[in-house]
């Protein structure tokens, strides 16, 4: 009985003393995008925006979005440095485990990036749905653009990626998924590239930033992107296109509009006793007609079809031969021979071979609707 | 006579080995295995299932022979009262030592996830309170919780299934790359996350079913957690790249889920970690409960309560011990002999020692 | 330490002087004389003032009749007994006095008579003592209960008196299954205490239990069923409670039918049913009123009601000390704005709102019933507005407290609720020191204690523990009435299958088809 007395008592004066892991919110203030980038001389600068205090104090009972977003930026030898050093100037705890939205800088990309991402692979409470993009220029740069649909840049950043992602220009990566594919061998990433447009007020998507085993090496335009995607059989709600059906200058009778109803995609790898590897792509895409300004798509049916299949076709190979000259395995061609080749994979030189690989690709195409006029 | 308080149902015994089975080791199972076998690590998992059922249907004969007596009794009435009585002593030693692993291993893992400023001894304070609050009362009561608790495996099942949309097959390929000496090693590995099957040498009297239908029973709870196991292993392998990722994540099902937001929550692994923090307290509340009943077969008084809080005061002390993940490995590769000897050679030993010299008795039973 | 010694003398003093000691002093046996008759009865009730003895004569023979006024109605006396011993020419006694009467040698028996409201007439020369019962019943109408109502369904609900609650279970249960046992408890005052069962359903082992706990109380005074309860059931320790109070008749019909029993006693309206398990208090005559999808629906979210009220502010604090990022990210601005200024941190803010709302709760059962409307509203809206407005207390947790508010009184039992609130708050205390870990340990212990509770040899979280999927079709579900072949298992009936088929008329037809 006594014994039961003294441990009810040690376990309640136990919950009374501490709370250690206490994390209270009112004093978090939370980042909501860190920027990576190389200065000049060669310095790691680490910026962030974080939510603008000095507009919360507004009268109390009156709740507010955060509208404002302030940035801050240091120069550090790694982003934990950075963070620490940028605590000191705010009243309040930095805390990262709200951010959403990861930069790089251009050249920042064009070094190594797996390292400087290990402080949030490492940290429990980090968050593991943050988006990762590559910027053109300086990352630091954009969060200073005063975005005007938007209340804070993040959120602008963040809309703007998914409306992309909706409409397959850029893959829907977190940095979760990506993680995996960074530290494949036999696989690279793309980012989504971002640029400062319309004299600084506004956030472009301007394609792909390819990359070559962790570092950035060559890009992709927009409507490249949508191709690659539905090469790679990643396809978002819509992936739309504008193709010139006629050789003739650029009047708008000689234009389509389509949407990618349904696709199949067919990759095919195979390697001959010499090692060759030559892979076999075939897309075949269900369109709809969205826009047609000559009208009448049924009497042109036939001719549409072969027309836009060899236009895509060559899109297609003019994709494939950028990636190449990337050096950017984003089909995955190296993970396959991993799973199916794995003698010829080992005796493959793991930073080139992705240079030798021949594809024969080819673009099927047929337009099975057309809205709801003829 | 055993009291009308202690009897369960054959389903009670499925549950409890299926409880008393899944604990700590589910976490860092994958990673545990996969550095061994690699991309094989199912199949090692599969293995161990495998011959963790073979060592099933040696402590089921052994059952089978003395249907009314616990381990506890059949080793003093086989060898003899004082040697038996010093065998049994080390095994309620063995049953603490390595409850109290699993809760060192329980711990770090808090430690590193959630509540990282807490003092340790605290939460295995808290913990081993739980648990000894758990197992202070009938086996009846314990049963009933054991089956009470274990659909909120299908949770953990779901949520891990749910990641899967991003996995990609082609991690696993090629199968078989490994070797088979490789596969047989990663699957010693596998077989301690396996270990809570020997509750059934001290359940067998307990339930009231026929031989063969006990033995059904704990087959199908061994069936259960490997196929379950396997699943977790098999979806780690293919949403992490094995040999550099899957590396580096000691804890890939928490990782896997990390990233997924539902429409009204955020961090699931918070709730994976909720969810499975129950089965480790079963799981090490079943040592305590071995190891209670342990002390009370030597020092031969009527309820295992008594010694419960001694138990968890011993538990507590060595829980302290390792401060950290090499300690962690240096206790585990202590303890993998004395797993071998408690749980397959004694066994064994006092099954083929019952053949030659005693006869199947039905009659008389202590409590 | 003199001090001590005089208190410990002081007490003694006063068992020695107890009234049962005085008893032995006088005799028990009647006597023959009228005048020692009423010597002794004068002096087993203190001579207290309210005692009237009158004489009368009946035949010739002196008598005297001997009544507590305050507890006899006087017409009955005018009619049952003056009137026929004073117009009847006929010789014995007995047959006078009619139907309607007893004859006591003991005072035990008539001291017992006398304060049950019956009137004694002592006649000289005779031994015996003769006991009429006059008793006036003064007694309020059938109502039905105030903690209880439902939306459809009998409004029936018992009263004070122990007869006419037996009567209105006679009424509902007419069958001759139905057994009463009487059991006298309370050493110094009596109280009536009554077990009602169906003798064809009921496992002899709860009865046999249950009457040797009540007789096994040694206590002055039972006062109310309140007490009973604390004394009969299994585990005080526990918060929940192990006997379903009701005030309802068609519940008590209810449960007894599926061979559960009952206990009343004289001058409470509550009637005691066990064995009980954790779901029959979450069952409402009302489920059994309506349609049954809607049943099971509502059914369901009383279940949730338990679990929002325990856990909801633990979850709550969790979330916003410990690890916020749970939040998704459009609630992160909301929720993080509203508690920036707060000065308090969360687990206090909580107990702040949390005791506001218990004391507003308590004052509100004393309010008249004019005003308490009034002062709930303004009460409610005034001070939460007010409070949100100093900066006091954030608005998402005004909004997680009336939340937990709400759900805590969803529960169709008193004791339940009450239990319920209670355990809000170690929740709160493991959730501010630990987080969710906190939250699933308290859940861990919560879980094993129902698994360990029993009412009466029944464990209380059946049918989740031990499981029997077919019991969950009357607990969790509300199947419809002709899928309920099967008495639920955990009151161990004797008689398991109830009714097969219960559509009769539709079985048949298709089977006539």
């Amino acid at each position: 009985m006594k014994i039961k007395r003294l441990v009810t008592i040690s376990i309640c004066i136990l919950l009374t003393t501490g709370c250690w892991d206490q994390n209270l919110m009112k004093n978090a203030i939370l980042i909501q995008t860190i920027t990576f980038d190389r200065t000049d001389d060669d310095k790691f600068l680490f910026g962030i925006a974080i939510p603008d205090i000095y507009s919360n104090l507004l009268t109390s009972g009156q709740e507010t979005q955060a509208s404002n977003s302030q940035t801050l930026s240091t120069i550090a030898n790694t982003p934990r440095e950075g963070r620490m050093k940028l605590n000191t100037e705010i009243p309040g705890n930095l805390d990262a485990s709200k951010n959403k939205l990861i930069l790089f800088g251009e050249q920042f990309a064009k070094g190594d990036i797996y390292p400087s991402l290990d402080v949030i692979w490492r940290d429990p409470r980090s968050s593991m749905s943050a988006k990762l993009a590559v910027v053109k220029g300086a990352a630091v740069d954009i969060l200073r653009v005063k975005p005007k649909l938007e209340s804070s840049i993040s959120q602008n950043i963040l809309n703007l990626i998914q409306s992309t992602e909706t409409n397959t220009i850029i893959p829907d990566e977190t940095i979760q998924s990506l993680a995996s594919e960074i530290l494949d061998p036999g696989e690279d990433i793309v980012l989504p590239l971002l640029k400062i447009g319309h004299n600084g007020t506004a956030i472009d998507v301007e394609g792909l930033a390819l990359f070559n085993d962790r570092k950035l090496a060559g890009t992709l335009s927009r409507e490249e992107s949508t191709l690659f995607l539905l090469l790679n059989n990643k396809r978002g709600k819509y992936a739309r296109f504008t193709k010139n059906i006629n050789d003739n200058k650029s009047k708008m009778t000689n234009f389509i509009s389509l949407n990618v109803d349904n696709m199949r995609r067919k990759l095919d790898v195979s390697v001959n006793n010499d090692g060759d590897v030559s892979v076999n792509l075939n897309l075949r895409l269900d369109l709809a007609v969205e826009e047609f300004p000559i009208g009448n798509v049924p009497k042109k049916l036939n001719q549409l079809n072969e027309e836009l299949s060899k236009s895509f076709t060559s899109e297609a190979v003019e994709v494939i031969h950028k990636l190449q000259g990337a050096n950017c395995d984003a089909f995955g061609i190296g993970r396959r021979l991993i799973a199916f080749h794995h003698g010829f994979w080992l005796k493959k030189d793991k930073e080139s071979y992705f240079k030798n690989v021949k594809f024969k690709s080819k673009v099927e195409v047929e337009i099975v609707r057309y809205g709801i006029v003829k | 006579m055993i009291r009308k308080e202690n009897r369960i149902s054959n389903t009670q015994l499925f549950f409890i080995i299926i409880q008393a089975q899944i604990g700590v080791g589910i976490l860092s199972l994958p990673h545990d295995v996969s550095l061994i076998s690699k991309n094989d690590g199912w199949i090692s998992t599969l293995i161990a299932g495998a011959m963790v059922q073979v060592i099933i249907l040696v402590l089921w004969g052994l059952g089978r022979k003395f249907p009314s007596l616990t381990i506890y009794e059949i080793i003093p009435r086989l060898i003899g009262k004082r040697l038996g009585k010093i065998i049994v002593f080390f095994y309620a030693i063995y049953f603490i030592v390595t409850g109290s692993l699993v809760l060192s291993r329980f711990i770090q893992v808090i430690d590193t996830w959630i509540l990282q400023r807490t003092p340790n001894w605290i939460l295995i304070l808290l913990t081993l309170g739980v648990c000894v609050y758990l197992v202070k009362d009938t086996l009846r009561s314990i049963a009933r919780f054991y089956v009470l608790v274990t659909p909120l495996l299908i949770i953990l099942f779901g949520l891990v299934t749910y990641a899967l949309k991003d996995a990609n097959f082609l991690y696993i390929f090629p199968i078989g790359q490994s070797g088979i000496p490789n596969i047989v090693k990663g699957s010693k590995e596998a077989i301690f996350s396996m270990l809570g099957f020997e509750f059934m040498l001290f359940l067998y009297p307990y339930v009231k079913a026929t031989d063969g239908r006990k033995l059904v029973a704990v087959s199908s709870a061994n069936l259960f957690v490997t196929l379950f196991y396997t699943y977790m292993v098999f979806a780690s392998l293919i949403f992490f790249e094995t040999r550099q990722d899957l590396y580096l994540t000691p804890q890939p099902l928490l990782y896997m889920i990390k990233s997924y937001s539902f429409q009204i929550v955020e961090r699931i692994d918070l709730f994976f970690l909720s969810i499975w923090v129950i089965s480790v307290v079963t799981s090490i509340a079943s040592w305590i409960f071995l190891a209670s009943n342990g002390f009370k077969y030597f020092f031969g008084r009527a309820s295992h309560a008594r010694f419960l809080p001694c138990t968890a005061g011993i538990v507590f002390i060595i829980a302290l011990l390792p401060r950290n993940e090499t300690d962690l490995q240096k206790f585990n590769k202590i303890l993998e002999p004395a797993h071998l000897g408690f749980i397959v050679v004694i066994p064994l030993f006092l099954f083929l020692f019952s053949f030659f010299f005693a006869k199947k008795r039905s009659g008389d039973h202590s409590v | 330490m003199k001090f001590i010694k005089k208190l410990l003398k002081y007490n003694k003093d006063k068992n020695e002087n107890s009234p049962s000691k005085k008893r032995e002093k006088i005799s028990n046996h009647a006597f023959s004389t009228i005048k020692e008759n009423i010597s002794t009865i004068n002096q087993i009730f203190s001579n207290t003032e309210d005692l009237v003895i009158k004489s009368l004569e009946i035949k010739t023979v002196p008598g005297v009749i001997i009544y507590l006024e305050t507890m006899v109605d006087k017409e009955k006396i005018q009619k049952y007994v003056l009137n026929p011993c004073l117009q009847s020419p006929l010789e014995p006694i007995s047959d006078m006095l009619g139907a309607n009467f007893q004859s006591a040698t003991v005072f035990n028996q008539v001291e017992a008579a006398l304060l049950e409201g019956s009137c004694v007439l002592s006649l000289d020369g005779y031994a015996k003592l003769f006991i009429v019962d006059v008793s006036l019943s003064k007694e309020r109408s059938i109502t039905e209960p105030e903690n209880e109502k439902v939306v459809q369904g009998s409004h029936d609900g018992f009263i004070e008196t122990l007869l006419t609650n037996l009567h209105l279970l006679r009424k509902t249960v007419q069958s001759p299954n139905l057994s009463v046992k009487y059991l006298p408890t309370g050493t110094q005052v009596k109280s009536k205490i009554a077990l009602v069962y169906l003798n064809n359903l009921v496992n002899e082992e709860i009865i046999h239990e249950c009457e040797y706990r009540i007789k096994s109380i040694s206590m002055d005074n039972v006062v109310n069923i309140g007490f009973l309860e604390e004394l009969i059931e299994d585990s005080t320790l526990s918060p929940f409670p192990q006997l379903l109070n009701t005030e309802r008749v068609d519940r008590v019909a209810g449960h007894l039918n599926e061979g559960r029993v009952a206990v009343l006693m004289e001058g409470s309206p509550t009637a005691l049913l066990f064995p009980v398990t954790f779901f029959a208090f979450y069952q409402s005559p009302d489920d059994y009123s309506s349609r049954w999808i809607i049943g099971t629906f509502i059914r369901a979210i009383r279940h949730a009601s338990f679990l929002i009220s325990i856990i909801l502010p633990a979850f709550y604090i969790a979330v916003i000390a410990f690890h916020f990022e749970v939040l998704p990210d459009e609630l992160v601005n909301p929720v993080g704005s509203s508690i920036n200024k707060i000065p308090f941190p969360p687990l206090i803010e909580a107990l702040i709102m949390e005791l506001t709302i218990e004391l507003i709760r308590e004052a509100g059962i004393r309010l008249p019933s004019r005003i308490g409307q009034t002062i709930g509203i303004v009460g409610g809206l005034v001070i939460g507005d007010a409070v949100v407005q100093a900066g006091l207390i954030s608005t998402t947790m005004i909004v997680v407290v009336a939340l937990t508010a709400i759900s805590s009184f969803c529960v169709p039992s008193h004791g339940m609720s009450d239990a319920v609130r209670l355990l809000r708050f170690p929740f709160m205390f493991l959730a501010a020191s630990f987080g969710f870990v906190g939250i699933v340990f308290g859940y861990i212990v919560l879980l094993a204690h129902l698994c360990k509770l029993e009412s009466f040899g029944t464990p209380y979280f059946a049918p989740f523990a031990p499981l029997r999927i077919k019991d969950i079709k009357d607990t969790f579900l509300r199947l419809p009435i002709w899928k309920l072949k099967t008495r639920p298992l955990d009151s161990h009936p004797k008689h398991i299958k109830q009714q097969d088929p219960l559509r009769g008329w539709n079985y048949n037809d298709t089977k006539r088809k």
